[in-house]
């Protein structure tokens, strides 16, 4: 806590963590809180618009779309994390391997890194999408597969940079195995950087898991996400707008609050900017 | 020296482009008072290959006005002579089919028996369809095609008004894919597989003049572009469109949305070899409320049906005992069957294992709207399914389905012979769900030699009797075309077989 108190944390950042906290625990408790079953169609009440009854309206097939839009948040939010969490650890290891051991090692996995980073990422992940087929874990590996290298990227940098700082030597003369001065001294050395960009990378994961549902890659029907909901309003962008509105507003609101956290974040752990 | 050269240069190419331009400006003003260009275009409005005799692509030449047939259906769906002057039953195996005079494909060329039947047998050869056509034997008779089918066939009239049998000149045609040469009004100019398909006014059609210079049918990804194509102004005529599209639109005032009857219907194969419980399919047909599906979730554009032919033809299903929506009956079935919900996750269960089924579609007209409705639907009565979104219909043939949903028109030649055969006959071209009845069998190949038209409606019922009970094949209901045609454009054609669009007589006011 002291640790806490002296990095001088503001008030936007503690605001910003709170609303993210509350976003986790209400998408956690989603299926408790829909006002309606978000997948039960009823035919009688299609395209009907926002009321009290149902407060963002209903969409071509009689489900709420309120309804809709809180499952879906499950969707989006923990796909985009699991990925992350992957995409980094992966990322994060290849990136410590090469740079650690250079030589041979480094450029074995360096080549395979820009291998991967040669394609645009959505054009990739379109691909891959589109040979592995449709689902939610389908897609997520294809947005992996274009993620990870930009942790190995900034991993290998920066334990570079570090691994010729003098207390590295000194862990090495103390005869540590090379696995621990990796994970002990040089991992919670380049942690604040990989952090900061896992965090600007939420939104990045939501969008991109919802461009694949809205390209009719990602999730299946019915399931509630974000980017097929949008997909299926976008026909009635004329006629029921609140189908395809509701759902974008939603995530544009979600990706901007994980946005701004993600800066104010970097503005403590990144030295750099923080000099600016 | 140089200088001179090149400023002669300069001025010669200033010189050219000026007089260019003079000329295209003229020749433009003078066109546009006349040019008459008519656009159309739709999710499915251009194919691979425009060559007839391959899979369906006939629809597409006959649409677009390049190719004609011998004989032509009517509103009632009845053969009438359209190449043809006529024909003469010889015996129960011989057609004498009559050719009008006069008639020559676009290349100028006479439309002989000779080239007939060379376009016949071809056909015969390439599509499956056309089984009689290949077992067929022809011969010359004056003006006239002699065939003797190799044994009696009833609806052999029906099959050559089938677009697969479009008359072409094979000899003298280049390219059959981007230009087959055919006798309609209208010639390939310019083609783009599955994106674009030119066609210029035939100079020397043999029906007398036509009246538009061009037709262009374009290929639009979906159906909101299309309307805001139409909103643009940029279609004279859009196909197909989805009834939310053609309420997009209806405040268009230069536009008219046509609705018409189609004997289209979303078939619902059942996989026999994935689905052997048919107390599971008789549940999923008691459990499936089409009335729903298609009154009220696709406002009227589905007419929800039990049989595969419309109610006001001769084969309507009428009379057939089917296993109309009834959702206690269908939980029953489940039941009795020994599927129960245990676990109360609402699925049922037999031995441990939810009923977990897949349903195959692919993207055309109102598949995904009626594939959500269905599922839903059946979870109702705790059937847990999957669905299987696809391009295009792939996933039949390798039998990729437990429920596949395809939309076909079932009298395509006015006859119902070739679509039961195609799909309940166990060498069947399209019997994706590996059905096989003997007594169907025994059915399809008597109606295959029965003239009597009473007999025939029998023999159809029977067949489709034993399907129901057998609870092999269920149909969701019949398509309503909707059509959005420009109010200047007249003389274009809206037909329930949907092949029949250009014509001479199409022109814009």
């Amino acid at each position: 806590m002291d640790r806490l108190k002296k990095l001088n944390i503001p008030k936007s950042l503690w605001i910003l963590g709170t609303i993210i906290i509350i976003l986790i625990i209400l998408s956690l408790l989603s299926d408790f809180l829909v006002p309606y079953d978000p997948y039960e169609t009823c035919p009688e009440h299609v395209l009907q618009p926002p009321s009290s009854h149902h407060l963002l309206g209903t969409d071509a097939h009689g489900r709420d779309i309120l309804s809709r839009i809180i499952v879906g948040s499950k969707t989006s939010i923990f796909s985009a994390f699991a990925l992350i969490a992957l995409a980094a650890g992966i990322g994060t290891t290849v990136g410590l391997l090469g740079g650690y051991f250079g030589g041979k090692v480094d450029t074995v996995l360096m080549r395979v890194t820009d291998v991967f980073l040669a394609f645009p990422d959505m054009v990739l992940a379109i691909a891959v999408a589109g040979i592995l087929g449709g689902g939610l874990v389908n897609a997520m590996i294809a947005i992996l597969a274009t993620t990870w290298t930009q942790y190995a990227r900034l991993a290998r940098s920066s334990t570079i940079a570090i691994k010729e700082e003098t207390f590295i030597q000194a862990a090495k003369l103390s005869g540590c195995s090379n696995m621990r001065i990796m994970l002990r001294h040089i991992l919670p050395n380049i942690g604040g950087p990989l952090i900061v960009t896992a965090t600007l990378h939420v939104s990045g994961m939501m969008m991109g898991i919802a461009g694949l549902s809205f390209l009719g890659l990602g999730v299946k029907v019915p399931q509630a996400e974000w980017g097929s909901m949008i997909s299926e309003g976008k026909k009635f962008l004329q006629t029921s707008p609140w189908v395809a509105l509701a759902p974008s507003i939603v995530m544009v609101l979600v990706i901007m609050v994980f946005n701004l956290f993600g800066d104010k974040l970097r503005d403590i752990l990144d030295p750099k900017s923080a000099e600016k | 020296m140089k200088k001179i050269t090149s400023v002669l240069l300069v001025l010669v190419l200033a010189m050219a482009v000026v007089l260019t331009g003079c000329g295209d400006k003229g020749g433009d003003d003078a066109k546009s008072d006349k040019a008459q260009v008519i656009k159309v275009g739709g999710t499915s409005a251009v194919i691979a290959s425009m060559d007839p005799a391959v899979d369906w692509n006939g629809w597409y030449t006959v649409r677009v006005g390049v190719a004609e047939n011998l004989f032509k259906l009517d509103e009632n769906l009845e053969p009438t002579p359209w190449l043809a002057e006529g024909y003469e039953m010889v015996d129960d195996t011989t057609y004498k089919i009559t050719l009008k005079e006069g008639v020559t494909f676009s290349n100028g060329e006479a439309m002989t028996p000779e080239k007939v039947i060379a376009s016949l047998k071809r056909v015969g050869e390439m599509n499956v369809r056309a089984v009689a056509l290949k077992d067929a034997e022809y011969s010359v008779d004056g003006n006239a095609v002699v065939i003797k089918t190799a044994e009696p066939y009833t609806i052999l009239i029906n099959d050559l008004c089938d677009p697969f049998a479009a008359i072409i000149d094979v000899d003298n045609t280049k390219d059959l894919v981007g230009n087959p040469i055919g006798t309609g009004p209208f010639v390939m100019s310019e083609f783009e597989p599955s994106v674009k398909a030119v066609m210029v006014k035939n100079e020397k059609y043999w029906g007398g003049e036509v009246k538009a210079d061009k037709v262009e049918y374009n290929n639009i990804a979906d159906f909101d572009t299309v309307a805001l194509a139409v909103r643009n102004g940029e279609l004279d005529i859009a196909l197909d469109m989805s009834p939310e599209a053609a309420d997009s639109i209806a405040d268009v005032k230069e536009f008219d949305v046509t609705r018409t009857v189609q004997p289209r219907t979303y078939q619902m194969y059942f996989n026999m070899n994935t689905m052997k419980d048919k107390a599971v399919r008789q549940a999923i047909m008691y459990g499936i409320d089409k009335k729903t599906i298609g009154d009220v979730q696709l406002k009227g554009s589905v007419t929800p049906a039990n049989s595969a032919f419309l109610e006001n033809s001769a084969y309507s299903g009428k009379d057939l005992k089917s296993n109309d929506y009834d959702e206690v009956k269908a939980k029953e079935l489940l039941k009795s069957a020994g599927y129960e919900d245990k676990n109360g996750d609402g699925i049922v269960e037999k031995d441990g294992k939810a009923l977990k089924i897949k349903l195959s579609l692919y993207k055309r007209l109102a598949m995904e709207s009626i594939a959500t409705e269905m599922q839903a639907q059946l979870k109702k009565i705790g059937i847990d399914v999957e669905v299987a979104t696809f391009e295009k219909a792939t996933f039949f043939e390798p039998g990729d389905f437990d429920i596949g949903l395809y939309s076909i028109v079932t009298t395509p030649t006015g006859d119902p012979l070739p679509f039961l055969r195609g799909c309940m006959s166990e060498k069947g071209e399209a019997n994706y769900g590996k059905y096989h009845n003997a007594e169907v069998e025994k059915a399809l190949k008597e109606l295959a030699v029965t003239f009597d038209k009473d007999t025939r409606v029998k023999l159809v019922n029977k067949i489709q009797q034993i399907a129901i009970d057998d609870a092999a094949f269920d149909y969701i209901g019949f398509n309503n075309m909707c059509t959005g045609i420009s109010k200047d454009v007249i003389g274009y054609t809206t037909t329930p077989n949907d092949y029949y669009q250009v014509n001479k007589d199409l022109s814009k006011h």
